[in-house]
Order: C-alpha cells, then sequence, then structure tokens
C-alpha cells in the first residue's frame, strides 16, 4: 500500500513538471520594437503587450527597442524574429528580407491606416502649397511614412518639388521627431511643417495644442500604420499564433506585468489589430517610387 | 333616541351638501391638473429640443464653415477639440462620419455613425428635424455586402465587430430599439 502511494505520489510529481513549463524552460525569441519617439517610451509602452504575446504563445519573447535608422541592419544580423515597425519599414524588410506580414495596427480616427498633414501657423500667409515656394520647411524622421513619405510624395503631386522649391528644409534630431515638428510651426521656426495626422489628432485630444493654432494645407492620401511581421524562417504555425494573439485583443485583454494586472491595449495605446493583405500596402510602395526612397531608391 | 328638531335637520343638509361638493371637486380637479402638467411637459421638452439644436448649431459653427470651404482635414480636427470638451455628444461623431465618407474612407466611417446614433437616436428617428435617415441607409446599403465579405474573407473580430455596428443601425433604421 505504502509502495503504491509514493509511486502515485511521483508520477503525479512528473506530470506536474511536465504540464507546468518553467519559465526558464520555455524557448526564447525576440521582437523588435521600432523606436517610434524613444527609447524608454518603447519600453513602457510595449512591456504589456509583450508580456501578453508571451503568454499566449508559450514563448519567452525578449522585448528589443530598435532605432528606426538600424532597424534593418539589425533585422539582417539576425537580432529579432519578429518586428514591429512603420509601414514603410515593413516594406523594405518584405522586399529585402521576405518579412511575412501578420496584423497591422489600429490608433485614432483612420484605423489601421494614417496620413500626414502639411500644416503651418494659422496667422500664416501662407494659404496654399504654391505660396511654400522659397520658405523653410520641417519634416518628421526621413523612414517615417507619416512624418516624411507622404508628405513629400504630397507635394511632388502637386508638382511641387521639396528639393528645390523650398528654401531649406529640416529634419529634426533626438527624440520625439513628431511633436518637434509641430511645435517648431508653432513657435515660428519653420513656416510649414509634414506632421502625421495622428499626432494632430492625439496632441489636440490631449489638449497640447488647439485645432485654432494651425491651418492645414493638404492631407496626404491614407496608408498603412505600423505592423507586425516575422521572419520567413519562423514555424508558419507560430507566426499564426502570433497573429491570433493580436487580432483576439479587446480593451479588456489583461496580462499580469511587473506585478501587475494591466490593460494590454490601453497600455499599448492601441486600438486594435486587423489582418491587412500586402497588396493593402501598394499605394505606399508606389509613394516610395515617386519620392526616390528605400527600398525603391535610384542613384 | 332623541328627537331631532328643525335646525339640526338643517345642519344635516348643509354638511351633506358640503361633502357631496368636495367629492365633486376631489374627482374633476386631477384631471384638469394632469392636463396642465402634459401641456406644460410637451412645452418644456420643446424649448428644450430647440435651445440644444441651437446651442449645438453655434458649437459646432467652425467644423460647418470649414467644411463649405473643403477643409476637411481642418474641419476634423475641429471636430477633435470639440470632441475633447463634449465627448458624449452624438453630433460629433454624426460629422466625423460624414467628413471621412467625404474623405472617402467609408471603412472608417461606419464606427463613427455607430457611435452617434447611439449616443443620439434623434438621428434614425423620421420625426426628428435632425435625422440622417436617407444618408445612414444608404450607408448600411452600400457597406453591409462589403463587412460582410471582408469577414468571410478574414472572419476575425475587427471585421465582425463592424459587421455589427451595420447590424445594429439597420436594426435601428428600421424602428428597432437600443
Amino acid at each position: 500500500m505504502k509502495v503504491h502511494l509514493l509511486t502515485f505520489l511521483f508520477v503525479l510529481l512528473l506530470l506536474t513538471l511536465a504540464a507546468c513549463q518553467i519559465e526558464g524552460t520555455r524557448p526564447k525569441m525576440r521582437i523588435g520594437y521600432m523606436n517610434c519617439n524613444s527609447e524608454p517610451e518603447t519600453l513602457k509602452r510595449f512591456g504589456a503587450l509583450n508580456a501578453y504575446l508571451s503568454r499566449e504563445t508559450g514563448i519567452d519573447f525578449e522585448l528589443v527597442p530598435v532605432d528606426t535608422q538600424d532597424f534593418v541592419e539589425r533585422f539582417a544580423a539576425g537580432e529579432f524574429e519578429f518586428t514591429h515597425t512603420n509601414s514603410l519599414l515593413y516594406l523594405i524588410l518584405r522586399k529585402e528580407q521576405q518579412l511575412r506580414l501578420l496584423a497591422t495596427e489600429k490608433r485614432g480616427r483612420y484605423g489601421s491606416s494614417t496620413s500626414s498633414s502639411i500644416i503651418v501657423r494659422r496667422d500664416s500667409p501662407i494659404k496654399s502649397i504654391d505660396d511654400l515656394r522659397g520658405k523653410r520647411m520641417i519634416f518628421g524622421p526621413q523612414l517615417a511614412p507619416s512624418g516624411f513619405l507622404t508628405s513629400y510624395d504630397l507635394l511632388l503631386s502637386r508638382g511641387f518639388d521639396p528639393e528645390k522649391e523650398l528654401s531649406y528644409y529640416a529634419i529634426p534630431a533626438g527624440s520625439f521627431k513628431h511633436e518637434k515638428v509641430i511645435y517648431a510651426v508653432y513657435f515660428g521656426e519653420f513656416d510649414a511643417g509634414a506632421a502625421p495626422s495622428l499626432d494632430l489628432e492625439l496632441m489636440i485630444g490631449d489638449g497640447k495644442i488647439s485645432a485654432d493654432d494651425f491651418r492645414v494645407l493638404a492631407e496626404s492620401p491614407i496608408v498603412p500604420y505600423c505592423t507586425f511581421g516575422a521572419r520567413d524562417s519562423v514555424d508558419p504555425a507560430l507566426a499564426e499564433k502570433f497573429r491570433q494573439a493580436l487580432i483576439t485583443l479587446t480593451p479588456e485583454t489583461l496580462v499580469e506585468f511587473n506585478g501587475e494586472k494591466i490593460k494590454v491595449m490601453a497600455s499599448a495605446w492601441v486600438d486594435g489589430y486587423e489582418t491587412l493583405a500586402d497588396s493593402d500596402y501598394d499605394g505606399l510602395r508606389a509613394m516610395a517610387k515617386r519620392a526616390n526612397m528605400p527600398p525603391y531608391q535610384v542613384y | 333616541m332623541l328627537p331631532i328638531d328643525g335646525f339640526q335637520k338643517l345642519i344635516g343638509l348643509a354638511i351633506a351638501v358640503c361633502l357631496l361638493g368636495l367629492l365633486g371637486l376631489l374627482m374633476t380637479a386631477p384631471a384638469a391638473q394632469h392636463q396642465t402638467v402634459t401641456v406644460n411637459k410637451t412645452l418644456e421638452r420643446q424649448l428644450r429640443d430647440q435651445a440644444r439644436a441651437a446651442y449645438l448649431e453655434r458649437i459646432y459653427q467652425p467644423v460647418a464653415e470649414l467644411r463649405r470651404a473643403g477643409q476637411i482635414a481642418e474641419a476634423l480636427l475641429m471636430l477633435d477639440e470639440l470632441k475633447r470638451q463634449y465627448p458624449q455628444e452624438g453630433l460629433g461623431e454624426l460629422l466625423t462620419g460624414e467628413l471621412l465618407m467625404e474623405r472617402q474612407v467609408p471603412r472608417q466611417a461606419i464606427e463613427h455613425f455607430y457611435n452617434a446614433v447611439r449616443l443620439d437616436g434623434d438621428f434614425v428617428d423620421r420625426k426628428s428635424a435632425r435625422n440622417r435617415h436617407a444618408q445612414l441607409s444608404q450607408l448600411v446599403e452600400a457597406q453591409l455586402p462589403q463587412a460582410l465579405e471582408r469577414q468571410r474573407q478574414n472572419p476575425e473580430p475587427g471585421a465582425e465587430q463592424q459587421v455589427k455596428q451595420l447590424y445594429y443601425l439597420q436594426s435601428r433604421l428600421a424602428g428597432g430599439c437600443e
């Protein structure tokens, strides 16, 4: 009887150990998150989402904050298996590294899309794109679709070549470049700016600026917003599990993170994820070609 | 039993007349009062609706002006500003939906129309001066087949939610309740 009991307890212990994967024994992988504004913000913003993805897929994901300019190089060096980038980086990684499209982020009034607005101060004498000739303009980071490419292409589509017709244009340095663009116009440092429409929407919503402060000369067509992708060597079943975890997120989804139960979507500042087709990025591809931007630049 | 004299009979008769008079008053008075209250409530509601409509027209005037001038992007930003001040106002959501339709992004407009009707049933009430029955019917007719197709191709929560929102609008347009 005693032997039977001991055997039963031993089997029970083995089963318990087998059922419960110890943290250290779970597979490890890395997700490269493009820094939208700064590295501390990326770590704070995506920590809970990363923990959620780890829980749902059974993989211990390491959150790797990556500077936009370094992203392609670090991905090519094999530093991470999954990516969270803007849609232009997705295009580059798709073309050069066969990145697999997983899901697109939804935020703001255009959902999984975004656009840029060319703004001037409300009291500016500049009333149209033609009036920008000989003026000083500030753009967002060069690899930002709604901070640079879509505005640049918008100007080209109106017959205005920024390289020849602006007296000068600049891109701010350091972190929070999009906000710097908006404030640079607000404080009169530049005559005009290329601002992501989402940032204008959010900053007005937060009361940082007022709609009355600016005039919008033109708004670009919408293009896909931030995008999750997977390296083509990732097991398709795992990639699908990852995608399912993203698209089934709801505002009520909770995750244990740093000893707290946190709402995943609110913590990551997103309204959800949805599946787009690669062809939904064709409009952005056409813009990159017209603007002679990566991955289609010709020297 | 004590004998009853003429004076006592007179007093008894006067009391009976008073009681009958009071009974008559009690039976007629409440009906008259109720009518007065109904009239006042109707008047009050009409005054309130009119004042609200006039006030909303005034606060959304800048949006209307920008829209007339074709400044859709600025009108949308102005709505963001107003949404911060009046987050539960259906008209802001409705105008956002209309502007997004003008911007030719109907998929993004659906949620705003849905929010608008949830916040303010007048937009689907044919009797209301503020109703957008025809416009919303057109939206549902055009977008529902497309949303169902998207859901068929990508059966995921986002697509399902949009179908639900369109069904909700369809139901409210048909006279269904919240």
